[in-house]
């Protein structure tokens, strides 16, 4: 853990990495601690933010089915292409995975 | 590693810490002003002072820090402190003016790379960790566009350290050694082009990097309120307010190092300590210059892009825009193994 790790190309010394992040963390819950302190429990200010006329907060929350909804959205002509392989058929899947090793065998060759 | 080398390390990494921690933030939040005028006068604004950061970071200190009833508290206050320590760590591995990365010895490129992640990182977790609505849509935002902009920031960043690699360059990833051996003088013409090429993309990384208009998909104020930073306040927003001043300037001083790493006290042959106050403030007139470039320039001259929009921006035509510099790259590479010229 002394000495620097060499990965082939680069490098790094983690130990240094440490010190330096515990120091860093230091210094910034020093600077933390200039500030105030808690608050005063009343009110609503604990409440989550949320605007309009909610009843429920359960039916609002978004879920995490949500999450690659962007990636999916604008990489939809991709994701219709690879569903189209996803047959759920093991003999296509093994087709497949035969495929690509016998493209990268090719390319090793050539 | 030898006793006293290790010794001088530990020093220099905690003195290091200390020093760059206050300048980068002075410094941070000096450009963050810097921006925000040269911003409001772009739209036919006054804008606020230069200062005006400094007095945000103050009054944000005296506020009450909140901690709403649904957030899992510990991680709610433990992500704004971690953000900014990393922010401040990739400063020492980054080169200021002529003065070598603190660190350089100690980290690579990759290092840095993984390091830009983790105030990201902290963002996401801080949002899910706030148990609000708004913030839970917006950390899935920000992780869906850190899964965007990283693809082609590696490919920007990879495709210069292999094209050294390949020109002869020893520990190509250091950045002490892309600074001593600028791209630009290492590659033909074939080779600039491409390298122009990488760093628009570079500078299209940017704003999203730091999450700004047109990238700004996870905070939208106007549309969900500010998102992940929906429910911090006080101290804890300050904190989060710092670093992204910290991480600017690193993304900032990070294309410096890889782009444009000339001084002029080489140029002027000065030596001593005129030639590093010299290189210092060519740095800081660099560091303002790619700021206004990359996001000043950027986030006043176009609106918000949608989440969707945002992820075929950088994985289709980033992405592509890299991967034209990397063939580029590898042409310019043939072209010298060929003696074309």
């Amino acid at each position: 853990m002394l000495e620097r790790i060499f990965t082939g190309s680069g490098f790094w010394n983690p130990l240094i990495w440490l010190i330096a992040f515990v120091v860093s963390i230091l210094i910034v819950l020093i600077l933390r601690s200039l500030g105030r302190p808690g608050f005063k429990r009343e009110g609503d200010k604990t409440k989550p933010f949320l605007c309009g006329n909610i009843k429920d907060i359960e039916t609002i929350s978004p879920r995490s089915e949500n999450l690659y909804w962007g990636f999916r959205e604008s990489l939809k002509g991709y994701y219709k292409v690879m569903e189209r392989f996803h047959s759920g058929d093991i003999r296509d899947y093994i087709f497949w995975f035969i495929f690509v090793i016998v493209l990268l065998f090719l390319m090793e060759v050539l | 590693m030898e006793v006293t080398e290790l010794i001088s390390l530990i020093t220099r990494s905690i003195l290091g810490t200390i020093v760059l921690a206050l300048v980068s933030i002075i410094l941070g939040l000096f450009y963050k002003g810097v921006d925000r005028k040269i911003a409001a006068h772009m739209q036919a604004r006054v804008g606020p002072p230069i200062r005006q950061p400094f007095r945000d970071v103050i009054k944000l200190f005296t506020k009450e820090n909140i901690v709403p009833d649904d957030a899992i508290p510990w991680l709610f206050n433990l992500s704004p402190v971690i953000a900014l320590s990393a922010s401040i760590i990739m400063m020492l591995y980054l080169p200021v003016g002529d003065i070598k990365p603190m660190l350089s010895t100690e980290g690579d490129l990759i290092l840095i790379l993984y390091l830009l992640l983790i105030p990201s990182l902290c963002l996401v977790i801080g949002g899910f960790s706030s148990g609000s609505p708004f913030a839970t849509v917006g950390a899935q935002r920000e992780m869906v566009l850190m899964m965007s902009y990283e693809f082609p920031l590696a490919i920007a960043v990879i495709s210069v350290v292999w094209r050294l690699r390949e020109a002869g360059i020893d520990v190509p990833f250091s950045l002490s050694s892309i600074m001593e051996n600028p791209i630009w003088n290492n590659v033909g013409i074939l080779g600039i082009i491409g390298c122009i090429i990488l760093l628009i993309a570079l500078v299209i990384v940017t704003p999203g990097e730091l999450s700004k208009v047109p990238f700004d998909a996870p905070e939208a104020e106007t549309e969900i309120a500010g998102g992940l930073l929906v429910e911090y306040s006080g101290r804890n927003l300050a904190l989060f307010y710092l670093a992204d001043a910290v991480k600017t300037l690193a993304m900032a001083t990070l294309i410096i190092a890889i782009f444009f790493p000339y001084n002029l006290s080489s140029l002027l042959s000065i030596s001593g300590y005129p030639a590093y106050a010299l290189d210092f403030l060519f740095y800081l007139f660099k560091l303002f210059l790619v700021i206004l470039l990359s996001v000043t320039l950027i986030r006043v001259a176009v609106a918000r892009l949608k989440i969707d929009q945002l992820v075929s921006t950088y994985w289709i035509s980033v992405v592509l825009l890299s991967l034209i510099g990397l063939v580029l790259l590898m042409f310019d590479r043939l072209a010298c193994l060929k003696g074309w010229y």
